[in-house]
């Protein structure tokens, strides 16, 4: 069953049909609130909470781009959810482990194709990304997350945060100028394989 | 130097890594380039955190997301709580139609003997016990408490037999509360000779209703909130009646059916009003726990939709 006939069959409240989207989505749904949230916790709350309210709201869903849809739904979960922790803030930095120390690299970052040493670079720079991006305003960090970790484009960006593609330009644009200054350094610990190959690209 | 730049240089290096810009501006753009080191470094700068960024790993989902009808369950309520609950309701108010059948037939049956001996009867304890603080206002007492003895039946009414909210079964034991309230005043315009204190007693508050609600047993489960739409209905009824000069007549008039608390009096040496009773006492428990069923049905249905 393609993807139309799914949203269709979900419109009417098969459950079943919309579990078959949420498969499909869940990965890129999650990334969103993880980056949004920078925690694991947080995160799935916020993916289980959106996927509740796409299935409340999918006869709201008028067509267009589903993948679109649901980026709106947990990007504006995520906004209430850190709106709300600014009015109590109570979170801890790190994740914690079974004995409720913090976890300094956590073990979903790990990569088993790469290197130990490779490994603890990218959890690294993974990290270093993460604090960067909790430091920038939430319109900011929603509008980076979506471009250059979901590689969602301007038009669509623009329609999942409803705001003209000005807007989003402009913000990506200060967003990255941020996370420039905080990122110096990082550079480095790119395994050179892979700058070589992303610099050929842009 | 990239310090200079304007925020619109910064907005157009941005769209230019991302292939967003018109072929005109991208002209414009790469002409200035080649003459600009700072518009380079900046490109530069800004590429490399794109890099960056674009190197985040990907996370996966830690677990599947798939909903459950359970999860979602406020917005299509599975058909069984509804069910249950307008099975519960139905047989709340079906209780309630058997125990009001029931209290006809026995005063068929005793019709006679029972007014008079219920209103006969003197019981200082009860009275003490049942009586509203305006009770003591009144010279007569004996009068007095054949007004508790009718305040504790209640009229029948059609319409709390078909409330929508299910709530049948234990508003009878409060009609027959405010009953009481009521009744208690009509009595007082003969002696007082202040006809609004009907109407003003009838708005008592709550909390003079609490005494008696406590000293009637099986109404000690019924909901504070039901109390209130209770006392509405047989107010107006009871001011509709004449003045009470002969209060046995009125009691036995109007009293539809009598609660269990009354059974305490009763004298033991009639069996078969006993059995009338005992009958009253199994409808009237099983009208309040299914109209108690129903409404814990519904505020469960209620904070799940939430």
């Amino acid at each position: 069953m393609d993807e139309a006939a799914l949203i269709l069959e979900a419109k009417r409240g098969d459950i079943t049909a919309f579990n078959r989207l949420v498969l499909a989505y869940q990965d890129m749904v999650y990334n969103q609130a993880f980056r949004m949230m920078g925690e694991l916790d947080a995160a799935e709350d916020a993916t289980q909470e959106a996927f509740i309210s796409a299935y409340r709201s999918m006869h709201s869903f008028r067509g267009g781009s589903f993948k679109g849809w649901l980026l709106r739904i947990v990007t504006n979960a995520c906004y209430d959810e850190l709106r709300r922790r600014k009015r109590r803030p109570t979170t801890p930095l790190e994740p914690l482990d079974d004995d409720d120390e913090e976890i300094e690299s956590p073990h979903w970052i790990a990569d088993p194709g790469e290197t130990p040493e490779e490994s603890t670079e990218r959890q690294e720079l993974s990290q270093a990304i993460q604090n960067c991006l909790d430091q920038l305003p939430d319109e900011f960090k929603a509008v980076v997350v979506l471009v250059d970790l979901q590689g969602v484009d301007y038009t669509e960006a623009a329609s999942v945060m409803q705001t003209p593609l000005g807007t989003i330009k402009s913000r990506l644009a200060r967003a990255r100028l941020r996370l420039r200054d905080c990122l110096q350094g990082f550079w480095e610990l790119l395994p050179a394989a892979f700058r070589l190959v992303e610099e050929s690209k842009s | 130097m990239t310090k200079q730049l304007s925020t619109h240089d910064w907005e157009i290096l941005s769209a230019y890594l991302d292939g967003e810009l018109t072929s005109q501006e991208q002209t414009r753009l790469e002409h200035s380039l080649q003459q600009r080191i700072d518009l380079q470094q900046a490109l530069d700068e800004l590429r490399r955190t794109r890099i960056i960024l674009r190197s985040a790993a990907r996370v996966r989902a830690p677990r599947n997301f798939s909903l459950t009808p359970a999860m979602v369950g406020g917005l299509k309520p599975s058909r069984k709580p509804l069910f249950s609950f307008n099975a519960l309701r139905f047989s709340s108010a079906l209780a309630s139609v058997l125990l009001v059948l029931t209290v006809i037939g026995e005063w068929f049956s005793f019709s006679g003997p029972l007014a008079t001996q219920v209103a006969m009867v003197s019981e200082p304890a009860a009275e003490a016990e049942f009586a509203p603080p305006e009770a003591a206002m009144l010279p007569d007492s004996t009068t007095n408490a054949a007004d508790l003895r009718q305040s504790i039946t209640e009229e029948p009414s059609p319409k709390a037999l078909m409330a929508p909210e299910g709530t049948p079964a234990p508003t009878y034991g409060l009609e027959a509360l405010s009953v009481a309230e009521t009744e208690t005043t009509v009595e007082e315009p003969a002696e007082g000779g202040e006809p609004l204190v009907g109407a003003f007693l009838a708005e008592t508050p709550l909390a003079e209703e609490a005494p008696l609600l406590e000293a009637v047993p099986p109404l000690e489960e019924a909901p504070a909130a039901e109390v209130m739409n209770a006392t509405e209905t047989p107010v107006t009824e009871v001011a509709e009646q004449p003045a009470a000069s002969q209060p046995t007549v009125v009691a036995a008039a109007d009293s539809g059916e009598t609660v269990a608390v009354q059974s305490d009096t009763t004298d033991p040496v009639l069996d078969p009003r006993l059995s009338w009773r005992l009958a009253q006492g199994v409808l009237l428990a099983l009208a309040l726990i299914t109209g108690l069923a129903a409404w814990i049905i519904r505020q469960l249905q209620r904070s799940r939709s939430r």
